[in-house]
């Protein structure tokens, strides 16, 4: 069966980006523009793994984080994201402390992500 | 038992009447006495100083225990030394003595200045021995007294102050100066006189013209402005001092001298310059703060940017054909792409916003490796002088000190330039003395020193050379980021950098990272890094 990845990242470009990778890459993706959106795909599309942006309007990465994990407490979540440090903590590591399995800085070389998920849903064999 | 002198006097009676209106009516205080001491006579104005009727002084003696006779200093006077004794036995007026005693009529004690007059045996009146002529001086000795008190109190607010006062006479050119003067110019008083001459001695030859232009102004008569001049004190010190002048005029107006307070200002100069340098390095932080955030913040938004341009340029390249003619303006982006993440990498390493991955580090063979490293990349014109052999050790990220002495040492080579020259690198231990929140916390720095003899710099260009993108090399030379590189690794590191540079003459950059001592805990370390 194939895997499938949740995108969630308000920017479109990285959007568009990544899912045209991951499709190219043999996964089934779904898309979300904000993690009120990714929690209504959650039950639909039921994810094997989910890719989040963290630095987000509305409802930003760490919240949607702590809310899927509320409902799929084992579900593999990657998180990435292009600024490195909020304040005076790194929200890579932020987002880590709040559940994410896995973080990845953008931007990075497409075989770095595809790489990262394959490990990942080795591990939680799908 | 008293004498009528006036009627013992042998002379006629015009003489008689001329002494007693003399004797009666004198200001002064006369008495007789015999040889004993007893006294024989005493005028009025005996009777007003000394507080007692002419009947009771008559038979009284001159050092009745009444009296507590005393001399200038307070000290009761023995037998011997009382100065009707001694002028008596000496056969010689004691002058202008002053003598205590107590005026019982006013319960106080009064000072006297006292003639004992020694008297030669008159036929008739064989029995006066001596003399006193006084006068009452206790109103003076209290004004003298009050005077000696407000020199004692100027002198003593003058210490307290570090301020002298000096005197210029023009009409004899004598320079007159206050105890504090000497200690300012640190000159014993028994060995300096002070003059216009004298006092150039120890003035900076460069600094004269400004004094005596001062001088010359006031004996013209107009007001000279206050001046600052240096002076070289006996100890070796180079002493900064400050003085302002007054005029001094006579009663017909006429300009007789100069009043002038003086003032050693070196310390306040040192003090006014060390707190311009720390709101310069407050300002210049906040500056590079508020560039760091803004930094940041671009390179969130360029790295998601990155993101499609990167990635899609990939995704393209992995599906056309090797011979598309596609293919080449593809890596073309990708290319760019990749040039522009690594842009924004470094600009998040001057923004702190990256992160260490420090360990304990032997700076020794680091620096060696580094500097092995490093010299290959330099022209052979360029020689490094290298004295890193100290076993310090410090808590740090390797690849980004690396990276900080690369900047540092090709920055100098560049400073250098084709003519050659040599770079000195340098280990040493260092207090921090910056009032910096960090040196606060962590006690002992050690300091790596990267000189150049090379272009140097002014002033302006070194306010600015910490920013990004600040640069001063040819456009494509540089890229403005490598100090800011440096000075992003080094605060990231809890530590500082210095800079000391002139045109012409060369740079000198000093980096401080936190020593790490044996006994210091790794942790603690690692939460002034972060």
């Amino acid at each position: 069966m194939t895997p499938r990845i949740l995108i969630i990242d308000d920017d479109l470009a990285v959007l568009v980006t990544v899912a045209h990778v991951l499709s190219i890459a043999g996964y089934k993706v779904a898309t979300a523009s904000n993690g009120k959106r990714a929690l209504f795909l959650l039950n639909r599309f039921d994810p094997n793994l989910v890719l989040t942006d963290l630095i987000m309007p509305e409802m930003d990465g760490v919240e949607t984080i702590t809310e899927i994990k509320k409902t799929r407490p084992d579900l593999k979540i990657i998180a990435m994201s292009g600024g490195a440090r909020i304040g005076n903590g790194n929200i890579l590591q932020r987002a880590k402390e709040f559940g994410a399995d896995l973080l990845i800085s953008k931007p990075f070389e497409m075989a770095e992500l595809t790489s990262l998920i394959g490990r990942s849903l080795a591990a939680t064999k799908v | 038992m008293g004498v009528d002198l006036s009627q013992s006097r042998s002379c006629g009676s015009d003489g008689d009447e001329r002494f007693r209106l003399l004797f009666e009516g004198l200001n002064q205080g006369v008495t007789f006495q015999d040889a004993e001491g007893y006294i024989l006579d005493a005028n009025p104005a005996a009777e007003r100083i000394l507080g007692v009727t002419r009947a009771e002084l008559i038979g009284r003696h001159a050092r009745d225990s009444s009296w507590q006779v005393c001399d200038a200093s307070g000290s009761a006077i023995s037998e011997k030394n009382y100065p009707g004794f001694v002028a008596r036995a000496m056969d010689q007026a004691q002058i202008k003595v002053t003598v205590g005693i107590f005026n019982s009529a006013r319960g106080e004690r009064r000072w006297l200045n006292v003639d004992y007059i020694p008297q030669p045996s008159l036929p008739g009146r064989p029995s006066v021995s001596l003399c006193t002529v006084f006068s009452d001086i206790t109103e003076q000795r209290r004004t003298e007294q009050a005077l000696r008190e407000n020199e004692n109190y100027l002198g003593r607010a003058q210490r307290i102050a570090s301020v002298g006062s000096c005197f210029l006479d023009f009409r004899d050119d004598k320079l007159k100066w206050s105890d504090e003067v000497f200690s300012i110019y640190g000159v014993e008083k028994s060995q300096h006189v002070p003059s216009l001459d004298s006092v150039r001695k120890l003035i900076h030859p460069d600094d004269w013209q400004i004094y005596i232009d001062a001088v010359e102004t006031a004996r013209e008569g107009h007001q000279p402005h206050p001046i600052q001049y240096r002076i070289f004190r006996p100890d070796g010190q180079i002493r900064i001092l400050f003085r302002d002048s007054e005029l001094s005029l006579d009663d017909a107006g006429v300009v007789i001298g100069a009043l002038s307070i003086i003032q050693d200002i070196t310390d306040l100069r040192a003090a006014e310059k060390q707190k311009d340098e720390l709101q310069t390095q407050l300002f210049h932080a906040q500056r590079l703060e508020a560039l760091g955030t803004l930094a940041g913040g671009i390179a969130h938004d360029l790295n998601n940017t990155l993101v499609p341009i990167l990635g899609l340029s990939e995704a393209m390249l992995s599906g056309v054909r090797a011979n598309h003619p596609h293919r080449p303006l593809l890596q073309v982006i990708h290319t760019a792409g990749t040039r522009a993440r690594d842009l924004v990498r470094r600009i998040l390493t001057f923004s702190r916003r990256e992160d260490l991955d420090s360990k304990p580090l032997e700076l020794t063979p680091f620096l060696h490796e580094t500097m092995r490293l490093v010299r290959a990349g330099l022209p052979a014109n360029i020689k490094i002088d290298q004295r890193i052999s100290r076993p310090f050790r410090i808590f740090g990220d390797a690849s980004q000190l690396h990276q900080v002495i690369v900047n540092l040492v090709t920055n100098a080579a560049h400073a250098i330039g084709d003519v050659g020259g040599k770079i000195t690198v340098r280990v040493s231990e260092s207090r921090a003395t910056r009032l910096d929140d960090r040196s606060s916390l962590a006690g002992k720095f050690i300091r790596i020193s990267v000189i150049d003899a090379g272009c140097g710099m002014d002033d302006e260009t070194r306010k600015h050379i910490f920013e990004p993108f600040f640069t001063t090399k040819k456009i494509g030379a540089g890229t403005g980021l490598g100090l800011s590189v440096v000075h992003g690794i080094v605060t990231a590191h809890g530590g500082h950098i210095d800079v000391t540079s002139s045109l012409g003459e060369g740079s000198r950059f000093d980096v401080f990272l936190p020593m790490l001592a044996p006994e210091r805990d790794v942790n603690e370390i690692a939460g002034i890094a972060s």
